[in-house]
């Protein structure tokens, strides 16, 4: 089964960069390494998802130098942070209210 | 003597076609663009890497990103409070625009080395081949007859918004008058 993963889009990038900054194609690789190529992001929407969440100061971004190559990095801020560990606590809620309710016969 | 035209792959006529669908200011528009070409050149690279032929390697890394206008449509948002926010600042200050700014239409479709050099309807920049879109705009406000437009498409989106907000009435203002 796959997933594109849309809904949760913004837990996804921004528990990735919690780990280390990274350009948009390594957090696409990286969502579907973690994820067991279970979550198959639309490529195209990653991007506009990260200038959002840098619209709302969640990331920040720059022009650096990577392998060689110009790339545009996206780092959490501390803002981010806090936004991750309420999405956090919030998904822990949710899948904890499903499981109760699936589980149970 | 012209100089010979350079043979365009799939990835630059496909960047060529995002660009000109961005509804974001040029500023923004070189970094998306930037972006996405890192992107299909990286995946393009992944399966190249992976034993995918050059040619066909390129066009899955294209297909994976989805079509241009789908792909550019999802940054459009982003503009559309600033050039809200913009044209009702020009609104407020100098009633009316002038009329070159709601000479702009929809459906855009860029129609590149038609010709030479052009500049903008709405800001008075030059337009390079590459970011021109040239349409007719006819039956919105107070346009009747359909007027040809050569603009940027972030001037467009501006036209566009501008043109909205004459049609809508401002909020004035003007301090409340006080009771005696």
């Amino acid at each position: 089964m796959r997933d594109s993963g849309k809904g949760q889009m913004d837990l996804l990038l921004l528990a990735v960069l919690e780990a280390a900054p990274a350009y948009g194609y390594v957090l696409i690789e990286e969502i579907r390494r973690r994820s067991d190529g279970l979550f198959e992001l639309p490529e195209s929407t990653v991007y506009p998802a990260l200038h959002k969440l840098e619209g709302r100061h969640l990331v920040g971004s720059e022009w650096a130098e990577v392998n060689g190559r110009r790339r545009r990095v996206y780092t959490l801020t501390a803002a981010g942070r806090r936004a991750l560990a309420g999405q956090r606590e919030a998904w822990r809620r949710y899948a904890q209210a499903v499981s109760s309710v699936g589980d149970t016969p | 003597m012209t100089p010979p035209m350079m043979p365009v792959g799939p990835t630059e006529a496909y960047l060529a076609a995002f660009a000109a669908r961005l509804a974001v200011s040029p500023r923004r528009r070189r970094r998306v663009q930037a972006e996405a070409a890192d992107h299909l050149r990286d995946v393009a690279e992944a399966l190249a890497a992976s034993g995918v032929p050059g040619i066909e390697a390129e066009r899955e890394a294209l297909e994976r990103f989805g079509d241009p206008e789908t792909a550019a449509a999802a940054f459009g948002s982003t503009l559309c409070g600033r050039v809200w926010r913009a044209g009702r600042r020009v609104v407020r200050r100098r009633p009316p625009v002038g009329a070159r700014s709601s000479e702009v239409v929809s459906d855009p479709e860029p129609q590149r080395g038609r010709w030479p050099a052009a500049t903008c309807d709405v800001c008075g920049a030059v337009v390079t081949p590459a970011e021109r879109f040239v349409d007719e705009l006819s039956g919105i406000g107070e346009i009747e007859t359909p007027v040809t437009v050569i603009a940027h498409r972030a001037c467009y989106e501006m036209g566009k918004a501008i043109l909205a907000l004459r049609a809508m009435p401002l909020k004035s203002t003007a301090p409340p008058a006080r009771s005696h």
